[in-house]
């Protein structure tokens, strides 16, 4: 199998590190990680992702922009795109899906189910 | 008959022939010869007659089947009894799969339960900056358990009180201070371990904290953190959680403590010297 890359856009140190353990147990991937979303948006620029799992809530861009900006290039269109947040109401929910992101998880985590969408979407 | 038509003793009258005793004893034993061949045709029909029989009884049975229809059903045989093994042979398969399954999803919660402690621990003791150290106190809490409103509360030693430090999901001024005295605190430095409350009475009082985890250094107590509520979507407290709430007990009053401790010496420069006049000084070492 290819090599496929994740990239984790969060601020939190501490879920970025639980987030790089998740998925470092999923065969085949490996895992770059940004702060935001102007971070995340560097790093798509210099090399290809496969997949981007993001937080919401951050500083200077958050999630929901991301989201947008990323759907908004044809480059990235096609990149399923997880959502991670505090934010578990439905409309949150909506909102991010209408938006372009593939899907929601809210916290708190559990590895099991951020390995299963990441292979779901994948498809791996 | 005592005699023939002619009148005379048969046994002595002329034969056909002319010869009137032989011929009499010659015909007498032509018709014994006759009748003894009647007899054994006789005996022979019956014969033919028991052969008939016998050979209509065998038609009646089932035909032997031959060599190939033979061969077929011993083929057909073996591969039925393939068949029973194969199905055998998958109920197997398929009850080593549910076993796998499960154990599979046993190692899986024990990895996401290995991974939250070792996480949650390795960033506890990754810095000594008190700001950074309350704000992974306040990550795990909020990422990891997924609580809504919590507080770090310390305990003011000339007080008794406990007063916030740091607050999320409600301004720290509204944190209600608390007596050490009082429960849940009380409850919870006596006994050293979190007081938890699993099933919300109705009427609960929201300032009341469901969760009193004691901050921990060494013997001594340095202040509790308490939880208010969780977010929407947690639904309730696992295993984990609660693994969470002891690590948190244990290393997070040390982790503070550093910080203040570590800010309060300025920081200077390290030099072994330093290291070597602590050792002499705590340890006794010469």
């Amino acid at each position: 199998m290819d090599e496929l890359s994740a990239l984790i856009v969060e601020d939190s140190p501490t879920m970025r590190q639980l987030l790089v353990f998740a998925l470092s147990r999923v065969r085949g991937l490996s895992v770059a990680e940004a702060d935001d979303g102007l971070d995340a948006l560097k790093k798509l620029a210099s090399m290809d992702f496969d997949i981007i799992i993001t937080d919401i809530n951050m500083p200077i861009m958050d999630g929901l922009k991301l989201v947008k900006r990323v759907r908004s290039d044809d480059r990235y269109a096609n990149i399923p795109i997880v959502i991670i947040t505090t934010e578990g109401g439905a409309e949150d929910r909506k909102r991010a899906l209408a938006l372009g992101a593939n899907a929601y998880i809210t916290k708190p985590i559990r590895a099991p189910q951020v390995i299963k969408t990441v292979k779901e979407l994948l498809k791996i | 008959m005592d005699g023939d038509e002619t009148g005379t003793n048969p046994a002595e009258g002329p034969a056909p022939n002319g010869a009137p005793g032989g011929t009499l004893r010659n015909y007498l034993k032509r018709g014994e010869a006759f009748i003894d061949e009647i007899l054994r045709h006789n005996e022979l029909l019956r014969l033919r007659v028991v052969q008939l029989e016998s050979q209509l009884f065998m038609d009646n049975t089932p035909v032997p089947p031959p060599a190939a229809a033979h061969e077929l059903r011993v083929v057909f045989e073996q591969l039925h009894k393939e068949h029973d093994e194969i199905e055998r042979r998958l109920d197997e398969v398929a009850h080593e799969t549910e076993a796998y399954k499960e154990r599979y999803a046993q190692i899986e919660e024990e990895n996401d339960r290995l991974v939250n402690l070792f996480v949650a621990g390795h960033q506890l003791y990754s810095t000594l900056d008190l700001p950074n150290a309350v704000q992974i106190i306040v990550e795990i809490l909020l990422n990891f358990v997924g609580a809504g409103r919590f507080a770090i509360l310390i305990l003011d030693e000339p007080t008794g009180e406990l007063h916030a430090l740091e607050s999320y999901g409600v301004d720290r001024g509204l944190v209600p201070v608390m007596s050490r005295d009082m429960d849940p605190v009380a409850a919870c430095f006596a006994s050293g371990k979190p007081e938890v409350i699993q099933e919300v009475p109705e009427s609960w009082d929201v300032n009341q904290p469901l969760v009193c985890i004691p901050l921990k250094l060494g013997q001594e107590l340095l202040g509790a953190v308490t939880i208010y509520s969780y977010l929407e979507q947690k639904r309730e407290l696992t295993p984990i959680d609660l693994e969470l709430f002891s690590l948190l007990g244990d290393r997070g009053g040390a982790v503070l403590e550093s910080a203040r401790l570590f800010a309060s010496s300025g920081g200077g420069p390290r030099s072994v010297g330093a290291y070597r006049e602590l050792l002499m000084n705590e340890g006794g070492h010469g």
